[in-house]
């Protein structure tokens, strides 16, 4: 092929792309200012939960509703379905499309069906903060919303779901299957357990729990795990303009996930008189799904490697490390809620809530994070407008994370072993949680900090006031 | 290999999942039959009778709405798992006048009546599966009932003379405020406040009745300890 050819086939691609990024402009710009939205509304929530753990009667004198329990399921809620999930519909629709190359042409209903989505689950935190939660992690929302959300869910990736089935240049890429496997999976997982913890009459109580913690961690590993991963391998050898590097690697890598994400979740359950297989099955498969994860990380760590220079410079490429990191991160919590030897040391030490703080902020925060600033100028035709932006949101989310990650888990420990002395009185162990809840607060603080800097920055994008350049921003210091 | 075919071969993988590790243990538990003692080990041969009284289902619902969970567990784990059997008072009680020792781990009829097991997310609170008892020792000293001591506790967990460092939420909106004026209620609160009284509401008393329900104090069959 001639350089002229070559040149008018880039040429074409990119009109297309452009075309593409169009179709779905408006929706995916309006899920992701309304995840971080959301983001902030979580962070705020997990600041005063937090400070309640020290200070339990903070804010109850003017809201007599705020109580600790129930601002700490609206703030996990809050997280998961206003950001999270809002989050991952943004990066599906806009990678979906490009995966297979088809328009997509009801931006409008998309756009409504998002507005709903906020309304409802507006309506539904309320609903919790009053005291009308069911009371189960993830599945308190109740019944009429979480009916909503579903209808609402399938209407945002219907179109996208059928294009990924049926393209046939979607098949070529992995980050396809990932990305159909996740958006497949949710209504699954959550007709499931919404149906056995609440709806099925006579059902012993020790299975509707834990069924409750098979949702909770199917919700990570059959939906946020594989949509993050089709995000991070559709853009990072892009970001970096590299390749991606290890088919064979991330293929193992995608089905090990699909074999073993089902069978997770139980080994929460350590200790409790559940059938014995449960807890012992479930750790064995969560020990090999392990293995998927440092898989996805490597592959994303391999690609991103290729050009050091971008990988310093773009911020997409800065983040989407991060977000690589954060997945090899989840493997490490994950193997320690699996292994006998620390499962039961730090079952009830607030790992739990570690691990949720992790997935929302570092999993899903750092990747989205990534894409959108590879995504967002091609979106919106502008450029991001400011380095000094960037890097504030990316140090001061690694300080967050790094609070959570490294302080707080060295604080759960300290704590879980005061659990273990019988002899000492609860009430002095108790005393023990507090540094845990103030690691808890300065983490929610750096975020709080990262969320703001970057939602400004993500607004002016949004309503088009970015720079008008060629260029792509670069956080090349100047010399 | 095809997107389509790859989902094809997840949901094969999931149906067996979830039939293995939902579908059977969901269906075998909720028909679970009561065990019986067993005359070598446990000395006697009849069918073992986990009885429970109170307000469990609308308490257990109270308990769960309002997140008690977040800091509150209710599972007592083998010795191998954790120390929750040496604890004071936690399992059982160590010395009860009439029935000797009575520290035993959760067994699966403890959940009985309720929707879920709360076994809870953290332990930030007390293990809550022998409140129950626990309140009466509480009390020993002082002229409350066990549910008086739980709606003070509910009411402000930090009043109690020794509890200031308390990280136990108050819980107002479990008590009507009613301006004082005539007799007092014999539920009112024991609190000096000249201008009002404190009555627990519906909901309080559903709560309190669960928290009394949450009791180690019967001998389980051997086999199930």
């Amino acid at each position: 092929m001639s350089e002229t050819e070559t040149n008018s086939a880039e040429r074409n691609q990119a009109v297309q792309l452009t075309f593409l990024d169009k179709s779905v402009q408006a929706p995916v710009m309006f899920l992701w200012v309304s995840s971080i939205v959301w983001l902030i509304g979580g962070i705020t929530l997990g600041l005063v939960y937090s400070i309640k753990l020290y200070n339990p009667d903070f804010l109850t004198e003017n809201f007599p509703s705020l109580i600790t329990g129930r601002v700490f399921a609206a703030h996990i809620n809050v997280l998961i379905y206003g950001f999270s999930v809002q989050a991952l519909l943004g990066l599906a629709l806009w990678v979906g499309v490009r995966l297979t190359q088809v328009k997509l042409n009801q931006g409008g209903v998309l756009v409504f069906a998002t507005l709903l989505w906020n309304l409802v689950l507006t309506g539904a935190i309320k609903s919790i903060l009053e005291g009308n939660g069911k009371g189960v992690l993830l599945l308190d929302i109740p019944q009429g919303y979480s009916v909503a959300l579903l209808a609402l869910y399938i209407i945002l990736t219907f179109g996208i779901i059928v294009r990924l089935l049926s393209s046939k240049l979607a098949q070529k890429s992995i980050a396809s299957h990932f990305l159909a496997y996740g958006l497949i999976a949710l209504p699954w997982i959550s007709i499931i357990g919404y149906n056995l913890v609440f709806s099925i009459p006579g059902a012993h109580p020790l299975m509707t729990t834990a069924v409750a913690e098979w949702y909770q961690s199917a919700l990570i590993y059959m939906f946020i795990v594989p949509v993050v991963s089709a995000g991070l391998l559709y853009v990072s050898p892009r970001s970096v303009q590299g390749v991606a590097s290890n088919n064979l690697l991330i293929k193992l890598s995608f089905y090990g996930l699909i074999l073993l994400a089902p069978c997770s979740g139980f080994e929460q359950l350590l200790g409790s008189p559940v059938p014995y297989f449960l807890p012992a099955l479930s750790s064995a498969c969560g020990v090999l799904l392990i293995a998927a994860l440092v898989g996805i990380f490597f592959e994303v760590l391999g690609t991103l490697s290729q050009s050091a220079k971008e990988l310093a410079n773009r911020p997409s490429a800065r983040f989407l490390w991060v977000g690589a990191v954060a997945i090899l991160g989840l493997a490490g919590l994950k193997l320690i809620q699996t292994l006998p030897l620390t499962a039961d040391l730090f079952q009830f030490s607030g790992l739990d809530y570690f691990v949720w703080v992790w997935v929302a902020l570092a999993v899903v925060g750092m990747s989205v994070a990534g894409i959108s600033y590879f995504a967002v100028p091609r979106l919106t035709g502008r450029e991001w407008v400011s380095k000094r932006v960037v890097r504030s949101h990316f140090w001061t989310g690694v300080y967050a994370l790094g609070t959570f990650l490294m302080l707080g888990l060295l604080m759960a420990y300290f704590y879980a072993i005061a659990q273990q002395n019988w002899e000492l009185n609860w009430s002095v162990i108790t005393q023990q949680f507090t540094p845990v809840a103030m690691v808890i607060t300065t983490g929610w603080f750096f975020a709080l900090l990262s969320t703001v800097a970057y939602a400004l920055h993500l607004f002016i994008m949004w309503i088009r006031l970015g720079r008008l350049d060629e260029e792509g921003l670069s956080l090349e210091q100047a010399h | 290999m095809k997107v389509s075919t790859n989902i094809i071969i997840s949901t094969l993988v999931f149906l067996v999942v979830f039939t293995v590790m939902i579908a059977l243990p969901y269906k075998s538990m909720s028909a679970v039959a009561l065990p019986n003692f067993d005359e070598d080990q446990d000395e006697r041969s009849d069918v073992y009778n986990p009885l429970r009284s109170g307000r469990i289902t609308d308490g257990s619902l109270v308990y769960e709405s309002n997140g008690c969970a977040t800091c509150h567990t209710q599972v007592i784990r083998p010795t191998n798992a954790g120390a929750d059997m040496w604890r004071n008072n936690w399992a059982g009680m160590a010395n009860d006048e009439d029935r000797g020792d009575t520290r035993r781990e959760t067994h699966s009829f403890d959940y009985l009546g309720q929707a879920r097991a709360n076994i809870g997310l953290m332990r930030v609170g007390p293990d809550l599966s022998n409140i129950g008892l626990r309140v009466a020792t509480y009390i020993q000293d002082t002229d409350l009932t066990p549910e008086m001591y739980l709606y003070l506790q509910l009411y402000n967990a930090r009043a109690k003379v020794g509890a200031e460092q308390s990280n136990c939420p108050s819980n107002p909106y479990l008590f009507d405020k009613i301006k004082r004026y005539g007799a007092t209620p014999k539920d009112a609160l024991p609190i000096k406040d000249q201008e009002f009284i404190f009555v627990p509401n519906e909901k309080a008393q559903a709560l309190v009745s669960y928290l009394l329900s949450l009791k180690k104090d019967d001998v389980a069959p051997a086999a199930i300890q």
